[in-house]
């Protein structure tokens, strides 16, 4: 047997998916806070238990901030203009918990477990191959934006005016991104992924105690948050 | 076993990129196609493995047949079921970011069970003794060390072709070296290998026939023995590489009185550090920085530059330490990809950016210079890869800067273009600057720089 890293202190896909989809819900059904905090702090604790101490701790400092946006009926009462940005930061931090439980889910899984978790559940190739490319897509991308941030840089260009920033750095960003998006497609087709034959894979999905005290947690969290609000 | 009749390649409606290529290979026979940059050699890989049609939108005409079988029609996953591929850039060119599961990848597609994965691993182990490379993740790897995995891959899953695309272009001597290796003994396997290379020397004791292209059109066919008596002139005037290995001149460490590298740390946690000691440079002057893949040259060139926000370094400029917002602001930068650099929706726009009060007859002076004026109005990113390098070129000059930095800039390219880099970059020097080049092509340094920087001799491996 060949090793392929493996920890059994990270969920498989199929709990954080799970778990994503599930946080989706409190964008519009809200929870307590003390839930909020809950939810945040266990992320935090799987970012930790996983080796990204860094990730962990932003992603708490990142709640922290947001927690003190104001929501929409204290908002009501801000001139205009202070409402108008207040109210864009109260969606992002509407948006936050899925999203950092999304960023876990990318951050933490390989392509391989991906492909694994989508064969064990039966995905249909149509859908999971696209999906596989995609995850395969956010780390090259993660280093080629590193490579135009700093050619940014060196030219001098500055974030001081995020929309001049964000028209400069979408150029390159758009050309690298299709360039990948080809060649990560060229190697999975050269490799015959779209074979039709029933395919094997050498990892399998194996289930942890650690997916299910995951799954769990965060489930009882979002029920107890939704719950204690009533 | 592989057949090309009568083969062209046409992309759009008419713009024909290949013209009646007609060549018959035989099983385990090893042919290199070369030529000048553009002139087709990619195309001709490309129509063996299906990738021309199915991405970029070719059409071709003739044909391309594997014992009999007609490719042209066939699904891709049919193809790379007899053809396996290598990419130029292996950086992107792997879908598993685990380099077991990589080379695995194949074998699962083909629906193999555990076990017979598990013999077909060790059978390629037994082959190529790539073990330290296992269970890794592909972004900790050098560029060398995924170009062996490219390949061992394309061995593991058994396929009689192996098409290879200019595979040496992002290697340094150590890696192509193991990349001959592996080559002969593929073909000693019985393999048949087809390569587009610009870079031949290194498949002189490898390929059986040495076939030259010129404007999609097959020019001349050798033999490895005829090929080998020919003159280097006759190469050169066919825009080729030399067919010898040449060495690194002027490999003593660089002392001036300028810029002075006092002490600059690169600290790349459990694989050592890189520590530069005492290396000074002139002004006027162009340096060579080599080293082995993986030994830190792109990371000493983000550091002098001022780039990286943690590093320790005690670095000298005219008699004064000078520090890294100084550095970064005095410093330019040409990228390997030049995709990386190019922000703006026109060339004037471009070469305009990041500089306060351009002269308008200094950017018209550059343009003309580098023959971009008729192009000053067009989209950077809609020129072809040499003029989107001198767009960046032609930013670097109008920003006067002290630092000069090219990082692999001849990388893929034939010996005309890269002569004509070379005079390009000789033109930039002045009294005022200093010209870095980050390269492995060691006949581009030899004709370039003035002195070359080993570092080799700082690298420390834990």
């Amino acid at each position: 047997m060949y090793s392929v890293k493996s920890n059994s202190l990270n969920p498989n896909p199929i709990p954080k998916f799970f778990v994503t989809v599930l946080l989706g819900f409190t964008i519009l059904h809200s929870i307590n806070h003390y839930s909020e905090w809950a939810l945040i702090i266990v992320i935090s604790i799987m970012y930790f238990i996983n080796g990204f101490r860094k990730e962990g701790i932003q992603n708490i400092i990142v709640f922290g901030i947001l927690f003190f946006v104001p929501d929409f009926t204290i908002l009501a009462k801000f001139p205009l203009v202070i409402k108008m940005l207040l109210s864009l930061l109260f969606v992002v931090r509407m948006f936050y918990i899925p999203y950092a439980s999304g960023k876990f889910l990318i951050k933490t899984s390989d392509v391989g477990s991906i492909m694994s978790s989508m064969d064990f559940l039966r995905i249909p190739k149509a859908v999971s191959i696209p999906i596989a490319v995609m995850f395969r897509f956010f780390p090259s991308f993660e280093e080629e934006r590193n490579n135009i941030k700093m050619a940014m840089k060196i030219r001098g260009i500055e974030i001081k005016n995020p929309l001049k920033y964000l028209e400069y750095i979408a150029v390159p960003l758009l050309i690298i991104s299709s360039n990948i998006a080809d060649d990560i497609a060229k190697a999975a087709e050269t490799k015959c992924i779209a074979n039709p034959i029933k395919k094997t894979r050498y990892i399998t999905v194996r289930v942890h105690i650690i997916d299910f005290i995951y799954a769990f947690i965060m489930t009882v969290i979002v029920v107890g948050g939704r719950l204690c609000l009533h | 076993m592989l057949t090309l009749e009568n083969l062209s390649l046409f992309y759009e409606q008419d713009k024909k990129i290949l013209e009646d290529i007609t060549l018959q290979v035989t099983e385990g026979e090893c042919i290199l196609l070369t030529g000048e940059s553009g002139s087709g050699k990619s195309s001709i890989i490309n129509s063996i493995n299906g990738l021309a049609f199915e991405y970029e939108n070719a059409r071709i005409t003739g044909k391309v047949q594997v014992d009999g079988k007609e490719i042209k029609g066939m699904e891709l996953y049919q193809i790379s079921l007899i053809i396996a591929s290598v990419f130029q850039n292996p950086k992107t060119h792997f879908f598993n970011v685990n380099t077991t599961l990589e080379l695995l990848f194949y074998l699962e597609n083909i629906g193999l069970d555990r076990k017979e994965m598990e013999s077909h691993m060790e059978n390629m182990l037994k082959v190529f003794p790539i073990k330290h490379l296992l269970g890794r993740s592909i972004f900790e790897l050098s560029g060398g060390e995924k170009q062996i995995l490219c390949v061992a891959s394309c061995y593991i899953s058994g396929c009689k072709i192996i098409v290879l695309d200019e595979p040496s272009s992002n290697l340094d001597e150590k890696y192509i070296d193991i990349l001959k290796e592996m080559l002969q003994i593929l073909k000693e396997k019985g393999i048949t290998l087809i390569l587009a290379e610009h870079r031949i020397y290194y498949l002189m004791d490898v390929a059986d026939r040495i076939i030259i292209i010129q404007n999609g059109r097959i020019k001349e066919s050798f033999t490895r023995d005829v090929f080998l008596s020919l003159p280097d002139d006759i190469l050169y005037e066919w825009g080729l590489r030399s067919k010898n290995k040449i060495n690194l001149e002027n490999r003593q460490r660089p002392l001036g009185k300028d810029l002075i590298i006092k002490k600059l740390i690169c600290d790349f946690k459990d694989k050592g550090e890189l520590r530069v000691e005492n290396v000074s440079f002139d002004l006027g002057k162009i340096y060579g920085i080599t080293g082995r893949n993986g030994c830190g040259k792109s990371s000493l060139l983000r550091a002098i530059t001022g780039l990286v926000e943690k590093e320790k370094s005690d670095i000298v400029f005219g008699g004064r330490a000078i520090g890294k917002k100084e550095r970064l602001k005095n410093s330019s930068l040409v990228m390997q990809d030049v995709n990386h650099q190019l922000f703006t929706e026109s060339v004037e726009e471009e070469i305009k950016l990041g500089i306060k009060d351009l002269d308008p007859a200094k950017a018209d002076k550059v343009l003309s210079g580098l023959g971009l004026m008729e192009l000053k109005d067009r989209h950077p990113m809609s020129l072809s890869g040499g003029q989107k390098q001198r767009v960046a070129i032609a930013s670097v000059l109008c920003k006067d800067s002290r630092f000069i930095f090219f990082d692999e800039p001849t990388s893929g390219m034939d010996y005309n273009n890269m002569i004509k880099i070379s005079n390009l970059i000789k033109e930039m020097k002045t009294e005022n600057n200093i010209i870095f080049i980050v390269s492995h092509d060691i006949e581009f340094l030899n004709v370039t720089t003035d002195q070359n920087l080993c570092l080799e001799e700082f690298r420390v491996y834990k």
